[in-house]
């Protein structure tokens, strides 16, 4: 009956395959490039009739980009898991969120193969008006939840010049992160170059950079710092990084100067983003924190609140429907930030705060004090739950190679109680080669049990 | 290793880590004079812990507080003797 409808709304397969080529995005991935119209080619078989809605799980890289090329020019919602999710996982993912299909493919070498499969449901080739895609959160705060987002929104959101062209982004993040998607969507919004390391491992990283001449790159604090420590003395790798940015994680002045002085030529870049609200907030002056004049500024998009000890964002437009909006439409991520000297800081999460014998600290802060500390590459803490007070500040820290342990413990605990209250230094300090990291690149965090509010 | 020496040595190495001096240390010497604030209490356990994989605290039903290092030290002898 509507069969004819049907049919008139659906997208055909040589559309498809034109817009992809025509998209002149180039994607560097495990050493190999790949142009658009190689990309598009590998979509050849995919028919886009009767695909209602389309969950992608593929491996990091060029299938990344393609499958999500596909789905849009293909305008189809798409839901994009993450990468490691098992075939069964993906399955019951793509059942969960209402997919008429699940799209997955592996690479061989250059060879990029799709496989579309039809899920046990009923088929509802549904166009609607504004595109969709669902991207999932990192989890690190329990079960991964959906976040859906406009095409129409995103596009808005990215900022495209024709100079960009000659960009080679290179995303530190899972692209199926909304990280690493925002890089994706710049290159291709840009017809730039996007480079996928060929593995999240730092010397991987930085030879991948050193090859293709990587222009901007994004990552944590945490990843910035581990390739700063992979870089081979006397050598300037990070030379042709034009453009730097630092997101998922608390910046510190530390690490903006030290890549000030690894990459002399970059603009550096930090920004607070979560899935939920987006990007809130990109600062470039090089300082840790942002203008406190940004706050309660009726001009500032997205508008920027400090309640209690908390920022609060608000979108004009109703981007970001993960986050639990006030009737107002304020929102928060639970970010706990700090006013001082005319500055914003972030502290880090609610749920990072540590109860040390009923005084509350953040890691973060205790972080920063001991990567002040000549000799010190990086540190993460976490409470060490006893009977006794709940919990004492621990320290495991890297240390620059050949530095003097039971030396630079003692400076580092010198130092601390110079700056910090007595409950916040740390009482154990262990000596690691490298510090946990989830795969967005974020330190890991124990669940944090001991935190009676 | 008996328990009393583990403490000690502990001791020592919370406040040699940070280069505060070292008092005499005795079964006879009270906690509060051993050099460590109450938090280095609680690390002092955690270490032990760490190191005997024994903690006495755990229990939660202590009548009475520990005063002295040889009544701290009586403490996990008797715990570690009931494994």
């Amino acid at each position: 009956m509507n069969w004819q409808i049907f049919m008139s709304s659906t997208t055909n397969v040589g559309d498809v395959i034109g817009s992809i080529t025509r998209s002149h995005v180039k994607v560097i991935a495990g050493g190999c490039e790949f142009s658009a119209e190689e990309l598009a080619a590998s979509t050849e078989s995919l028919d886009p009739s009767g695909v209602g809605a389309v969950a992608i799980c593929v491996p990091d890289g060029a299938l990344t980009v393609t499958a999500t090329l596909w789905a849009w020019h293909a305008e189809v919602d798409t839901v994009l898991l993450h990468a490691e999710s098992s075939p069964s996982e993906a399955q019951s993912l793509a059942h969960r969120f209402g997919c008429s299909h699940l799209l997955t493919g592996n690479q061989e070498s250059r060879r990029l193969r799709f496989s579309l499969t039809a899920c046990e449901r009923e088929i509802k080739a549904r166009k609607s008006e504004n595109q969709r895609i669902t991207l999932l959160t990192s989890g690190t705060t329990g079960e991964a939840k959906p976040v859906t987002h406009n095409w129409e929104d995103l596009a808005r959101s990215v900022s495209r010049r024709p100079e960009l062209e000659h960009a080679r982004w290179m995303s530190l993040y899972p692209l199926t992160r909304f990280a690493g998607f925002n890089t994706l969507l710049h290159a291709v919004w840009n017809r730039a170059t996007l480079i996928v390391p060929r593995a999240v491992h730092p010397r991987a990283i930085l030879q991948d950079i050193r090859e293709t001449g990587a222009t901007h790159a994004s990552g944590t604090p945490t990843l910035w710092r581990n390739l700063l420590m992979a870089v081979p003395s006397g050598q300037d790798t990070l030379r042709s990084l034009r453009q730097i940015t630092l997101g998922g994680e608390v910046v510190d002045q530390q690490i903006l100067n030290a890549l000030k002085f690894a990459a002399p030529e970059a603009r550096l870049t930090h920004i607070y983003a979560t899935t939920e609200l987006g990007v809130c907030v990109a600062v470039s002056d090089g300082l840790a924190g942002f203008p406190a004049s940004w706050l309660d500024n009726e001009e500032k998009r997205p508008q920027l609140q400090v309640r209690g000890d908390e920022l609060w964002v608000k979108h004009l437009h109703g981007s970001g429907s993960g986050a639990d909006a006030d009737c107002d439409g304020w929102a928060t991520a639970g970010d706990l930030v700090e006013v001082k000297d005319g500055r914003v800081y972030f502290k880090g999460r609610r749920g990072e705060i540590l109860n040390i014998g009923g005084a509350k600290v953040l890691p973060a802060v205790i972080e920063e004090r001991i990567g002040e500390v000549p000799g010190v590459v990086g540190a993460r803490v976490k409470g060490l739950r006893n009977p006794i007070s709940g919990a004492v500040v621990g320290a495991e820290v890297v240390g620059r190679s050949g530095t003097n342990e039971q030396t630079l413990r003692a400076t580092i605990l010198q130092h601390c109680r110079t700056c910090l209250p007595s409950y916040a230094v740390p009482r154990i300090i262990t000596f690691v080669d490298s510090l946990p990291t989830s795969a967005s690149g974020k330190i890991l965090r124990e669940a944090n049990k001991t935190t009676n509010e | 290793m008996n328990m009393y020496d583990a403490i000690t040595e502990t001791i020592r190495t919370i406040l040699t880590e940070r280069n505060d001096p070292v008092p005499d240390l005795e079964p006879g010497t009270s906690i509060a004079n051993s050099g460590l604030d109450s938090l280095d209490v609680a690390a002092l356990v955690v270490r032990l812990e760490q190191r005997l994989g024994i903690d006495p605290f755990q229990d939660g039903a202590l009548a009475r507080f520990p005063r002295t290092l040889g009544e701290l030290a009586n403490l996990y002898e008797q715990h570690n003797q009931r494994g």
